[in-house]
């Protein structure tokens, strides 16, 4: 029994640092698109966010800026080059603003229960599948060594 | 008593007087174009700037210049609404660079000045003078030389994109100085502000296969990277931003 609850919670660790980590880190689109080159700029606004989440002008205007650069056939790290020469490390994200940026976003309209539980949900589910996998690798583990 | 402050207005005036409108002859001579690599590395000062972002201005070169007049500070708002009636910008920014222009109203404004645009070499030979230094006033950096990224914070917490302080990478007018006023930047030949407050138009194309227009010297948002006067900005030329100005060179009569 305690081992089954010490699996049932490594699991869940586990699954939630990696859809959280998935989440906050993981660039979702191509970096040869907007969303892709935006994801590793900060937001300009006042906001701590990162680019791809802002939609404030000032965010926009950039992202605009972007799919010129794009279009004219520049690559995405002629584009953070670009950035980073015209306004520094104003234009970086480090984890810690990273991590910040997608807390702000989740959180700035309120806490959105709906999402919350969408999350949990989901994050739960992969709790389950990887508990019984790891319950059966355990058992069969134990069966072998009292075979042994 | 007016005689007493006529006098007093005399002696004030060198102090009062920028450089503004003024034109210096660079001789004739060997330009320093660029940054080597081992060079460019310790030249970094933010941990967070790689070598790479400023790969383009390597390898360094010697560039032959024939003698050209230069401006001695960057073309101001007031200058630039003499030809074009229709600029605009708040009264107290009269003597600040002229910002929001296009690659092409740039190179407009000089051709009707009777100059151009100065190349990227005579730029450098403007900035660095003979001895090719890293920046207009040595080789090492100092902060009080050139208005930059971090130095306009100084009483306010002005950001990109503060909307609030009218300082963005947007069109409204931001941070800049009056062209000239410090004389702590000036290149060894004297031209001012040649690090610092406006990114600097300049005639040509950036290296590479996509056509963009080349601007020099950093400006009040930039890092102190920037500030070196190898650095270079690639720009298609078509938007108008708050930290693009430029200034004219001439040719020399013979």
């Amino acid at each position: 029994m305690k081992l089954k609850l010490s699996l049932f919670l490594l699991s869940f660790v586990l699954v939630f640092i990696f859809m959280s980590g998935k989440f906050i880190f993981l660039n979702k689109a191509n970096d040869s698109t907007v969303m892709g080159v935006s994801h590793s700029l900060a937001c300009p606004c006042e906001c701590p966010m990162v680019l791809e989440d802002c939609h404030m002008s000032c965010g926009l205007e950039w992202k605009d800026l972007i799919g010129s650069q794009l279009m004219a056939g520049m690559a995405k790290p002629q584009i953070e080059a670009y950035f980073y020469k015209r306004y520094g490390t104003e234009a970086l994200l480090t984890p810690a603003q990273r991590l910040a940026g997608k807390w702000y976003e989740v959180t700035r309209g309120g806490y959105p229960l709906k999402d919350i539980v969408l999350f949990g949900l989901i994050v739960m589910v992969w709790t389950a599948l990887l508990y019984l996998l790891m319950v059966m690798l355990a058992e069969k583990l134990t069966a072998k060594s009292k075979a042994a | 008593m007016k005689a007493l402050l006529l006098l007093l207005s005399l002696l004030a005036l060198p102090f009062m007087a920028q450089a503004s409108g003024l034109r210096i002859t660079i001789p004739a001579g060997t330009a320093t174009v660029g940054t080597d690599i081992a060079d460019l590395k310790n030249q970094l000062l933010d941990p967070r700037a790689k070598a790479e972002w400023y790969a383009d201005e390597t390898p360094k070169k010697k560039v032959e210049v024939a003698a050209f007049i230069i401006d001695a500070t960057e073309v101001t708002n007031g200058e630039y609404k003499k030809l074009f009636a229709e600029h605009f910008y708040p009264k107290n920014l009269e003597k600040h660079p002229v910002v929001n222009v296009r690659w092409e109203e740039a190179d407009d404004y000089c051709r009707k000045v009777g100059g151009r645009l100065p190349t990227e070499a005579e730029w450098e030979r403007a900035a660095r003078g003979d001895d090719g230094t890293v920046y207009p006033w040595g080789n090492e950096f100092v902060p009080g030389s050139a208005v930059y990224g971090d130095s306009i914070g100084a009483d306010s917490r002005l950001k990109v994109g503060s909307f609030s302080k009218g300082a963005s990478g947007s069109s409204k007018l931001g941070g800049t100085r009056s062209a000239g006023s410090n004389d702590r930047g000036k290149s060894p030949f004297g031209v001012y502000d040649m690090a610092g407050n406006v990114w600097e138009w300049v005639d040509g194309w950036k290296d590479g296969a996509i056509a963009m227009r080349l601007l020099k010297g950093g400006s009040w948002l930039s890092p102190a990277e920037s500030l070196r006067s190898a650095a270079k900005l690639g720009d298609a030329g078509k938007e108008r931003f708050n930290d693009f100005g430029f200034r004219c060179a001439y040719g020399v009569k013979r």
